[in-house]
């Protein structure tokens, strides 16, 4: 069987990944800090406790970038010869259906205390010796729960397109929006500490909405990548351009009239075919050759591309003309064929 | 830099708003407000040492703490004899402040809030019962049983 080639990050984009890897290892470290923190001084209210959970579903991203890493870029082999780099979407995969079906417990369980009226009950602490309210020591616990996470959202995002990671710029964007979880348990502390009890519970309500979109969004985006969605910007503003760089690029080459092409991420990188109708055939094979180390050359994105010579762009994987169609084959059904979509 | 100056305002805004609320916390039903105006409704059931009932007459560890503690707060005790499942959903429907009886904090009941134990022995952690969510009451019935003056009664 073909397989795949190996997969090695350009110099630029190995120092990201090892930055990002660095980042993460930081990332798992402060966030232990934080969940043992909140642990300590949540007391009863729920909008701590949503907070909480939502730290520990923050180890989440950095544990998936980290081993997926280790696993996504081995090199193919007879059983997975289009390599590993689908670990990355299935670990994610996970990671989001943790995400969205905490999201709804979450959600539920600070809906039903609004609706039974359970007033949030949060006492005294005793460090030595002196006793106060333990609602004074859960701000500064979500300040610390606040901050840092801002500044490695900020660090990691940069890191997330130059490597086109989804992970991490997934990981990256939950952490930049981490101090309004922080700001929402605050405000839900502080009306509590004003005598309204419903406070807590209305910010653990907003916390696990956060949690279910988190999860939602990237539930959704982690599917549309398994159904190989045509490669996306990173950060999902738009389509990516590169298809149409290699089709420009081919249909520049003076033997190639016309090309067709389709791609689809895995992970990182991209796969994909080129359809192309020559008008000079002498040497197929080393121009066939040369073609396409220099598509792969113009981005390291371009990972497998299979360059195929067709008789017409207008079926070219060899869709069954009329003509060529075995005789007693349903026509209808053979009609019903498509060539498949790509990027002129 | 907006962004980092939206979210800053977004921190600093809880900060300011507890300089101004000096007195947190409150309490939604008003609690503490009302026992120190008096009286202090506790509900107790025997339970010796801590709570002793002979003749009409009350003492053991926890009366006398309460009673220590109800002077502090410049108040008197309203006493409520009961068993201990009838007094605690007293308590959870604000009939009664504080409920008294040698509970440990093992106790399995979620309706009504326990103070941190005030005192170990063994294995058992000893606490009192109050109403869910009254944070202020709680935290000064927490804060006497802390004190000096309540380590002295404990020790004796």
């Amino acid at each position: 069987m073909k397989k795949g080639t190996g997969f090695e990050f350009p110099p630029e984009q190995t120092e990201a990944m090892r930055k990002a890897r660095r980042l993460e290892w930081w990332t798992i470290a402060y966030l232990l800090s934080v969940i043992v923190l909140m642990y300590l001084t949540m007391g009863s209210s729920q909008a701590m406790k949503t907070a909480w959970m939502e730290d520990m579903l923050s180890l989440i991203p950095p544990v998936v970038l980290l081993v997926a890493s280790r696993f996504a870029h081995k090199t193919p082999d007879a059983r997975f010869p289009y390599g590993y780099h689908r670990v990355v979407s299935i670990a994610f995969l996970c990671a989001s259906i943790a995400l969205f079906t905490m999201g709804s417990l979450l959600l539920y369980d600070a809906l039903s205390k609004l609706v039974m009226q359970e007033h949030p009950t949060i006492g005294g602490m005793t460090i030595a010796g002196t006793t106060f309210w333990q609602g004074w020591a859960m701000y500064p616990v979500l300040i610390w729960g606040a901050i840092p996470p801002f500044f490695l959202g900020r660090a990691k995002m940069p890191l997330a397109e130059k490597i086109h990671d989804k992970v991490l710029y997934a990981d990256a964007d939950m952490n930049k929006a981490d101090w309004m979880t922080a700001a929402a348990a605050m405000v839900g502390i502080t009306g509590v500490g004003l005598g309204y009890w419903w406070a807590d519970a209305v910010a653990a309500a907003a916390i696990s909405t956060s949690i279910l979109r988190d999860g939602w969004s990237n539930l959704k985006q982690v599917v549309l990548d398994l159904m190989d969605e045509s490669p996306e910007q990173v950060d999902r503003s738009g389509s990516d351009d590169l298809p149409s760089q290699v089709s420009r690029h081919l249909k520049q080459m003076a033997w190639i009239d016309d090309a067709q092409v389709r791609m689809r991420e895995d992970g990182h990188v991209y796969f994909g075919e080129a359809f192309i109708r020559i008008n000079d055939d002498t040497q197929l094979t080393r121009k066939l050759h040369e073609a396409t180390i220099s598509c792969r050359k113009l981005n390291w994105r371009v990972h497998d591309i299979v360059l195929v010579p067709v008789v017409s762009l207008d079926a070219p994987i060899g869709t069954l003309k009329d003509v060529d169609r075995p005789s007693g084959e349903d026509q209808k059904a053979g009609s019903r064929i498509r060539g498949p979509a790509v990027s002129q | 830099m907006a962004n980092i100056r939206s979210s800053v305002h977004t921190l600093f805004f809880p900060v300011l708003l507890l300089l101004i609320a000096c007195d947190m916390p409150q309490d939604p039903e008003d609690t503490f407000e009302r026992a120190t105006d008096g009286p202090v409704r506790v509900g107790l059931t025997g339970h010796s040492p801590w709570v002793i009932i002979e003749d009409g007459q009350y003492s053991g560890t926890e009366v006398q703490l309460v009673q220590a503690f109800s002077d502090k707060i410049g108040s008197r005790i309203e006493w409520h004899e009961g068993s201990e499942s009838v007094l605690l959903e007293s308590l959870k429907r604000h009939e009664l402040d504080l409920v008294i009886g040698g509970l440990k904090k093992s106790i399995p009941w979620k309706t009504v809030a326990f103070t941190k134990p005030y005192m170990t022995i063994g294995q058992d952690k000893h606490v009192m019962a109050v109403p869910l969510g009254e944070n202020r009451w709680l935290l000064e019935l927490e804060k006497f049983l802390n004190s000096p003056p309540a380590k002295e009664i404990m020790e004796r």
